[in-house]
């Protein structure tokens, strides 16, 4: 894109670094600029990206990883209207060995009061609840098992009994068509339970997760 | 005349090239970013202190082994490109000495103190934090690390800076020269800012809740997430604001991508940019987004554009002073 024409007024300043390093550079500003609109372009509608930005984004995977310049995993619309934009969290129930029940939220006080922590674990908690609604085992395991596995720690054994929770946000209307929606929106009419598992340690002194529950989908009823 | 046209064509195209990238510019600009970067970078790393060895140590919930577990990166047939300093060490101890050094680095970019090493060293460690565990990441790091790595360019230490200071203090009062590396810096992130709001704009358009104007509401009914309760504009007089404000926050963000080029626009924006930041960043809790947002307004120097007429009123007021006699060196500049 490196002009080599007699320089306008305005251009006399370019041309003193040179014909060779202006094409260079310009090769490579117009290869990065390219990477950076097929990266940006293809969040545009959500996680369906054309054909095209498919073949592509594995090719400058190399780059957009390394230099963490992939903004498709972050939630830039702010709001979609999808579930995954709704809050989540954790809930724990935690058996210490003497047999006393005690119950956690996470992020709270007790996991994730940092200063971005909160968000931190929901993001978490989003990443479980979304695989389990796609019947995706390995994941929530994963994430859940390290969270049990600090409260049994922390409690020095026993059981913990895991929740991952959705929060449907309260509408702006409390009365719609008859039905009432409570006024506190962190009431429990609110929530949805999307994965559930227990994490214990067993004989052998190893932790082990054992699901209850994963949410799945359900076909509309007619 | 098809060949004559595209001659004109690529000549014009490649002037217009030229001239919007390869040009000498102040390290001004390029040093006050550094301050906006260097802050919201240091409040990111701060974010980790608290629970950093919970998070990423032998043990904590998101240990080295269970991480590349979640990336795929323990399954060989996956191609997975993230890297991190804090995937070399695993103890409690160890993370918090390498933190350390971390939020150093961080803060001497951001004072520009040996600016120019601090800025690879500061980049290297954003981009160590953002890639530990990249499921955590949110939106701040995708624009983050792209920004400190077009500061590691630039002279952005050349203003405002402890460099600048120690410069000073050894009797260089010298101007430093403009530079090349400054501009394209400025220009990158320029246009990476400009991506992002577009970007921002253009996802809404898909969603139907941006279009009825309630997706604001949505937004500020969650409770976890908003750090003040905006919730009493649900009243009958005031739900008007809502969807107002929601049709503004699709406008602004589609109308500052195409309007901060023009001069004249810029300290407008940049102005209303921090009004639009401060509302969404109370919101939704991206605050650390937001300041970085509204800071990165800055990189179109809208106080140029505000010293213009100024500076144009003092040369008319000479010129219209009729007893004042141009001097020989500002009758030949003049000339």
């Amino acid at each position: 894109m490196a002009s080599n024409n007699p320089p306008s007024s305005d251009s006399s300043d370019s041309d003193s670094l040179g014909s060779t390093t202006r094409s260079i550079l310009s090769l490579v500003l117009f290869i990065y600029l390219f990477v950076m609109w097929v990266v940006v372009s293809s969040s545009l509608g959500g996680n369906h990206a054309s054909l095209a930005q498919d073949k592509l984004l594995p090719l400058f995977q190399p780059l957009t990883e390394t230099l963490n310049l992939d903004v498709r995993a972050s939630p830039y619309n702010l709001y979609s209207g999808n579930p995954e934009d709704y809050e989540h969290f954790f809930r724990i129930e935690l058996t210490n060995p003497a047999g006393q029940v005690q119950t956690y939220q996470v992020p709270g006080p007790m996991l994730g009061s940092g200063l971005k922590d909160p968000y931190r674990y929901e993001r978490l908690a989003k990443i479980v609840a979304m695989q389990a609604e796609i019947s995706e085992d390995r994941i929530p395991a994963e994430i859940c098992m390290g969270i049990g596995e600090y409260f049994l720690r922390q409690a020095g054994g026993g059981k913990v009994s895991l929740q991952c929770i959705r929060r449907r946000p309260q509408p702006m209307q409390l009365d719609i068509d008859g039905q009432q929606y409570s006024p506190d929106p962190r009431d429990a009419s609110y929530e949805d339970i999307k994965y559930r598992a227990t994490v214990l340690v067993d004989s052998e002194g190893a932790f082990q997760l054992i699901k209850q529950m994963a949410d799945e989908h359900v076909a509309p009823v007619e | 005349m098809l060949g004559a046209y595209l001659t004109r064509f690529s000549d014009t195209i490649g002037n217009g090239w030229n001239q919007f990238w390869f040009k000498r510019e102040s390290p001004q600009t390029i040093s006050i970013l550094r301050i906006v970067v260097g802050l919201v970078a240091l409040i990111y790393a701060l974010s980790f202190t608290s629970e950093l060895a919970l998070w990423f140590s032998d043990g904590g919930i998101l240990p080295a082994d269970r991480t590349y577990r979640l990336t795929g990166a323990d399954d060989p047939t996956v191609s997975v490109y993230y890297w991190s300093l804090f995937y070399l060490v695993h103890t409690p101890s160890a993370l918090y000495v390498l933190h350390a050094v971390g939020l150093l680095s961080i803060l001497s970019f951001t004072l520009g103190f040996q600016t120019r090493v601090s800025a690879v060293i500061a980049a290297i460690f954003v981009i160590s934090y953002a890639e530990r565990a990249p499921m955590l990441a949110g939106l701040l790091e995708p624009l983050l690390c792209p920004v400190l790595l077009y500061m590691c360019l630039a002279p952005s230490g050349a203003y405002y800076s402890i460099d600048a200071w120690l410069r000073k203090r050894s009797g260089n009062d010298q101007p430093v020269a403009d530079s090349y590396a400054a501009h394209i810096a400025v220009r990158l992130i320029q246009l990476h800012v400009v991506a992002f709001y577009l970007m921002m704009g253009l996802s809404k358009l898909g969603g139907i809740s941006w279009w009825n104007g309630n997706a604001m509401w949505w937004l500020m009914a969650q409770p976890d997430h908003r750090l003040v309760d905006l919730t009493f504009l649900r009243g009958e007089k005031l739900r008007l604001l809502v969807f107002a404000w929601t049709h503004l926050v699709v406008l602004f963000e589609l109308v500052f991508g195409l309007l901060i080029w023009f001069r004249i626009w810029r300290p407008l924006l940049t102005v209303l940019a921090i009004f639009h930041w401060l509302g969404l960043g109370l919101v939704t809790g991206h605050w650390e987004f937001a300041i970085l947002m509204s800071g990165l307004s800055l990189a179109f120097a809208p106080w140029q554009t505000l010293a213009e007429p100024v500076e144009e009123a003092v040369q008319q007021s000479i010129a219209e002073q009729p007893l004042s006699r141009p001097s020989p060196e500002t009758a030949e500049a003049s000339v």
